[in-house]
């Protein structure tokens, strides 16, 4: 996104005789040449003052002094400089004191995400080195490691996520700090902790990710039932950027035995139709193996499996990792060359149908028709008289004809 | 004597089809087609508050709006 409605913002901030800057992950991106996806700026202005600014706007942490500014369509959030009294809960801060600029760099996790931009002067202001972290591809905490982390668990984990995107070290110190703490790291809620896993694999550099979560000892903190095989790292290097959610979790846990699976997907507090598609896609892997001798009917049932998609995804990932392509090969030419309406056709006839015919509802409907379909998807029968002369011919009992 | 209880779950903005989106108070085809639009373009709603961003979302209806959708949902 471009930065005009942005500076507009600071702009208008300014008019009105209070300090604005870029602040954060979008000046690290600028000075990458990336353009930002959001851009967030930090004033002195007050909430009370930035909502009086602003027609359109909503409190999201009037506690914390942020505001949501929508500016031409787009939303930006407004922070107030601050610095945190005591954490005490390992995550939020007590209170917040009102302060300047400086202070509320200090008070920031990591110098790459410490920089601020003015955008009006277009000089960029940095109290931490963030430049020189950037230059030397360093995630390095603001001041104290230990003390950054004590605030905020979660931390050591976005440390990770960062090096591993962005393809930087975690700096000495900082590494030292997460290594001494990784055990802390349950004091995080298991929502906050999915939230973070999901993005380590999911933005890009999954192995990496995971290799560094491995080495600090978050990993096994975190997901001691997981084995960290070569097979598995091979297969998260395969793991495309931006996958969904629940597939990137299936692709890490796919080799773990389908009780623990559950296990690790429920205590993260994944949603029930995620754990649900997570185990499917876990049980499911090894009917790949069977995809040759599967009758046609049989093959055409799993291809309806709902995001059958993630499940051809999984075979492609597992069968590079494992260097044979055959099966996955075969399950995707079979895949492609069926159209949905072949894959799954419009039933032929139905229970109605069948109780027009004299029979009698019951297990031997379901019967009946699971063995039409299946005459109908091997290309046996494509028409209704057909199918209805099929059920006379082997299950008689018709009264009219 | 036997109760009923209704249990409202929240939308989640993130996932949300036209025609769920369509079920919420004040919403009809074409602001849900916008809310999705916004989603798409945007790369999914960060937080709940950014509905104020689409167009045709008044403050009064956000207002009954909030609580009814969430984007990390439990």
């Amino acid at each position: 996104m471009k930065p005009d409605s942005a500076v507009e913002i600071v702009t208008k901030l300014r008019d009105r005789g209070h300090e604005a800057y870029f602040v954060g992950g979008c000046v690290r991106d600028m000075v990458l040449g990336i353009e930002p996806a959001d851009y967030d700026i930090a004033t002195s202005a007050h909430p009370e003052q930035v909502v009086r600014i602003f027609p359109r706007t909503a409190l999201i942490g009037a506690q914390f002094g942020v505001v949501l500014v929508i500016h031409r369509g787009h939303p930006f959030e407004v922070a107030t400089f601050r610095s945190d009294d005591a954490y005490v809960d390992g995550r939020r801060p007590t209170g917040v004191t009102f302060t300047d600029a400086r202070q509320d760099v200090l008070r920031r996790d990591f110098t790459i995400n410490g920089l601020l931009y003015d955008p009006v002067a277009d000089t960029i202001i940095d109290y931490i080195s963030g430049r020189d972290d950037i230059s030397a591809k360093l995630v390095r905490a603001i001041g104290d490691p230990h003390q950054r982390f004590k605030e905020d668990k979660l931390r050591m984990l976005r440390a990770i996520r960062f090096g591993a995107r962005l393809g930087y070290t975690v700096e000495p110190e900082t590494w030292k700090a997460i290594l001494e703490m990784a055990p802390d790291i349950h004091q995080v809620s298991n929502e906050r902790i999915r939230e973070e896993l999901v993005r380590i694999l999911t933005e890009g550099q999954a192995v990496r990710g995971m290799q560094m979560v491995h080495d600090s000892g978050l990993r096994q903190e975190l997901l001691p039932e997981l084995e960290w095989t070569g097979h598995l790292k091979t297969c998260l290097n395969l793991l495309r950027k931006g996958a969904p959610e629940d597939f990137a979790i299936a692709v890490l846990l796919h080799e773990t035995p389908i009780d623990r699976i559950i296990e690790i997907v429920e205590r993260l507090k994944f949603s029930r139709a995620e754990i649900n598609h997570v185990v499917v896609l876990a049980e499911n892997l090894p009917q790949f193996a069977d995809i040759h001798t599967m009758s046609t009917s049989t093959l055409k049932r799993f291809f309806r499996m709902p995001r059958f998609e993630d499940h051809l995804e999984l075979a492609r990932i597992h069968s590079t990792a494992n260097n044979d392509l055959r099966d996955f090969d075969f399950a995707r030419l079979k895949y492609l060359s069926w159209s949905q309406s072949e894959i799954a056709p419009p039933a032929l006839i139905s229970g109605e149908d069948l109780i027009g015919m004299g029979f009698v509802p019951g297990p031997v409907f379901r019967e009946i028709l699971t063995r039409i379909e299946d005459e109908q998807l091997e290309g046996r029968l494509s028409k209704r008289d057909q199918a209805l002369s099929f059920v006379r011919e082997h299950y008689g009992k018709s009264k009219s004809s | 004597m036997r109760m009923l209880v209704a249990v409202l779950l929240a939308l989640n903005l993130n996932t949300a089809t036209v025609r769920q989106l369509e079920s919420l108070p004040g919403i009809g085809p074409s602001l849900a087609q916008k809310i999705v639009q916004f989603r798409e373009k945007k790369g999914g709603f960060k937080r709940v508050e950014e509905l104020l961003a689409v167009p045709g979302i008044s403050e009064k209806r956000w207002k009954t709006l909030r609580e009814l959708v969430c984007v990390k949902c439990e």
